[in-house]
């Protein structure tokens, strides 16, 4: 005990442990990992999901083996630090470069942790990241994207490291995966934001431009963008993307195939695979009618609102109000007979 | 000296056998006796004679017949294959139901004998006779062997009609049972043989699957997997094959190209079949594959568009248009599907029948949910709102 700081000793002795947990909480990792054997001394003391926190922390400036033993000597009392531990092994074992059984450990744990309730915040915060980190090794854009939204959720922004870089990833990940056609999510973000004006400021710009469906502009950029971003898929998906942005800002049911032919900047030939392509992804409901070259758009998938989109919707329901109210008047003057 | 030794036997026998009352296990012991001194003879003709003679004298017990034919079976191991006693012993079981095991297994064995004579014909007749299925005394699992030897021959001899009369007569409790696993397997693999002449693909496909379930049997897991998925995708769409398609999309152990296939038929987009699968099926087959993946195309296309014209349908499923207006005529005919060809402007219609009444519950739903969505955003800003302030 002797080793210890004034400070902590005189917590210790005062027997406020508390006190004591939120002070080891500030300590850097080494300086935990050197006096560990004196906490596992008063461990019983602590908060044990914090003393997890401090198990974790210490064995962040270990190689990922010696880690994964450290963590897995420590002594975990109740399910919720139990869970948490298991977690940090599991992304250990990620870190050892173990994929397999990382995803079988982190499964497992997630499968636990979605039947309980009312558990701390960390414990998300530690799974989603790691499950993250498992399919960024497994490259599937849509899952590490979906876990890391998560992960962001249950994270406060300052416990969130290289945010920058976290945030261009999913920046890539949002173009690359197949199935997620909803930049808003990312771009409301705060942590994106913090890619405006950085090395990484051309995918920020990148992203609004695919939110707006400029694909002009994004073609004539294409060849300057990274082997990742360069595919076909890539135009693929800012072409449907700019497709669901006309059918939001059209107030129109029937589309012709000119029309979105200018707007996806395909030749006409290709506007039905577009079509199709968009409607197995459920990003659109509606019927396409080839011999009179139309397509009738019946729904389009729910998108994220900024305010000038919101205020088109207003409008819109303003417009509909008065068609309603007209139609109810009709009905009321033509039945009058009816009513008498 | 011998000789009077077995005339006295003989005294001993009749004795017994007219006796007041019967000496069973006596009566056993003594002809049993008398045919084993005939037989130290090494004369098998009188050993044959012997036996018929004795089994017919009247009121020989039962128990001594049975006791006497399994020793002269007994005999047979020692015997040259095709020995004329053979013939003698059958024909003495026959028709006896306390002898039916021992005729059933002496049939056996001749039949084993005309097949490796080449004449499969007549070991399946041999065979065919024998309802084994009926007989009380034998144990299931020899019974069970017996009817996958008269369906083996049956296959051999391509009597699929008769094969398939004799399937059903197993019992199928049996096979699944702990232990029975080889002859489960050998029963499946000769089920299957049958559903592909029969081109019954969907029992093809389940018989594979079970074969694959009954891992580790000699017969290698990953291709029943794989002829299991070969055979579902031959099937016509149904709920029942999307589903046992869903089951194996993501099992490791399936080839690339046929998991590419497998998602397609559970996708909702235009697809084409890798080549590769090719050398995996018979042309007949791969036509077929072929052809079911069109028709879930034009499912795909069906979905998607009110109309379309035959030349742009042609187009995007690659098929020339008389082969697409075939191909939609058959689907309308057999499988349920709707669709108008309008022959003289050229275009399809694909009917999606839907009653004034449908319509408008479904335009009344929209709207509720469009009203509810709005109550739900207006409580939603009052709450900000409250919060903020």
């Amino acid at each position: 005990m002797e080793q210890l700081a004034p400070d902590i000793r005189a917590l210790y002795e005062k027997r406020l442990w508390h006190e004591l947990t939120e002070k080891l909480l500030t300590l850097d990792g080494t300086v935990l990992s050197n006096i560990w054997p004196h906490i596992i001394q008063f461990s019983e003391r602590l908060n044990q999901v914090k003393l997890v926190i401090l198990a974790i922390k210490a064995s962040e400036w270990q190689d990922p083996a010696s880690a994964r033993v450290f963590l897995e000597n420590v002594q975990a009392t109740d399910i919720q630090s139990g869970l948490l531990l298991r977690i940090a092994i599991g992304s250990q074992s990620l870190k050892q470069g173990n994929l397999s059984e990382a995803t079988q450990m982190l499964e497992a744990a997630q499968k636990e942790v979605e039947v309980l309730s009312d558990l701390d915040s960390v414990l998300y915060s530690h799974l989603y990241g790691a499950l993250a980190e498992v399919h960024k090794a497994k490259k599937n854009p849509e899952l590490f994207y979906r876990y890391s939204l998560q992960y962001l959720a249950y994270t406060s922004p300052e416990d969130v490291k290289d945010r920058e870089n976290l945030a261009f990833q999913l920046a890539v990940a949002v173009l690359v995966a197949e199935k997620i056609y909803n930049l808003g999510e990312l771009m409301q973000q705060p942590l994106f934001k913090s890619l405006e004006g950085s090395k990484h400021h051309w995918i920020y710009e990148l992203l609004h431009l695919s939110d707006q469906g400029n694909v002009r502009e994004i073609e004539a950029r294409f060849p300057s963008f990274p082997q990742e971003l360069k595919t076909p898929e890539l135009i693929r998906k800012v072409r449907i993307l700019a497709l669901m942005e006309y059918i939001f800002k059209n107030d129109k049911w029937l589309l012709e195939f000119n029309e979105l032919g200018g707007v996806m900047d395909v030749p006409e030939n290709e506007i039905e695979w577009l079509l199709m392509k968009a409607m197995a992804l459920e990003l659109i409901k509606g019927e396409i009618d080839e011999v009179s070259k139309t397509v009738r758009v019946t729904w389009l998938q729910p998108r994220v609102l900024d305010s000038s989109r919101v205020h088109l919707i207003q409008q819109r329901l303003g417009e509909w109000k008065g068609t309603v109210n007209e139609v109810l008047k009709h009905l009321e003057d033509q039945s009058k007979e009816l009513l008498e | 000296m011998e000789e009077d030794y077995l005339q006295d036997l003989l005294k001993k026998e009749k004795e017994l056998r007219q006796a007041e009352e019967v000496n069973a296990s006596e009566s056993q012991k003594v002809i049993c006796e008398i045919i084993e001194r005939v037989r130290q003879t090494g004369n098998w003709e009188s050993v044959a004679e012997w036996i018929q003679a004795l089994a017919k004298r009247r009121r020989q017990p039962k128990q001594a017949i049975t006791g006497m034919i399994q020793l002269a079976i007994s005999y047979l191991d020692s015997l040259p294959k095709g020995h004329p006693l053979l013939l003698v012993l059958r024909k003495v079981s026959e028709g006896k139901i306390y002898l039916e095991v021992e005729f059933a297994r002496l049939t056996k064995t001749l039949a084993e004998l005309k097949e490796q004579e080449g004449n499969i014909e007549e070991a399946s007749s041999l065979l065919q006779e024998v309802q084994v299925e009926t007989y009380g005394s034998m144990d299931k699992n020899e019974k069970l062997n017996y009817l996958l030897e008269q369906l083996r021959l049956l296959l051999a001899l391509k009597d699929y009609v008769r094969f398939f009369i004799i399937s059903k007569k197993v019992n199928r409790k049996v096979l699944d049972e702990p232990g029975m696993e080889p002859a489960k397997v050998k029963f499946l693999e000769f089920m299957i043989q049958y559903y592909d002449y029969q081109k019954s693909y969907m029992d093809s496909a389940l018989s594979y699957q079970t074969l694959y379930e009954v891992q580790g049997q000699g017969f290698d897991a990953a291709s029943a997997l794989q002829q299991m998925v070969l055979n579902l995708l031959l099937v016509p769409y149904s709920a029942e094959q999307s589903d046992l398609l869903r089951r194996v999309e993501d099992k490791e152990e399936l080839e690339s190209s046929l998991r590419h296939v497998i998602k397609i038929l559970l996708g909702k987009e235009i697809g084409k079949v890798p080549s590769e699968i090719q050398v995996l099926l018979s042309p007949e087959k791969w036509n077929l594959l072929r052809r079911r993946i069109n028709q879930h195309n034009i499912r795909v296309v069906q979905s998607y568009y009110s109309k379309i014209t035959l030349n742009r349908l042609a187009e995007l499923l690659e098929y020339t248009v008389d082969e697409t207006e075939a191909e939609i005529r058959d689907m309308v005919s057999y499988m349920g599907f709707s669709a108008k060809i309008n022959r003289p402007e050229k275009y399809i219609y694909f009917a999606k029948p839907s009653e004034p009444q449908n319509q408008l519950n479904e335009w009344g739903s929209d709207i509720f949910g469009l009203l509810n969505r709005l109550e739900e955003i207006t409580h939603l800003i009052h709450r900000e709102h409250i919060v903020a302030s």
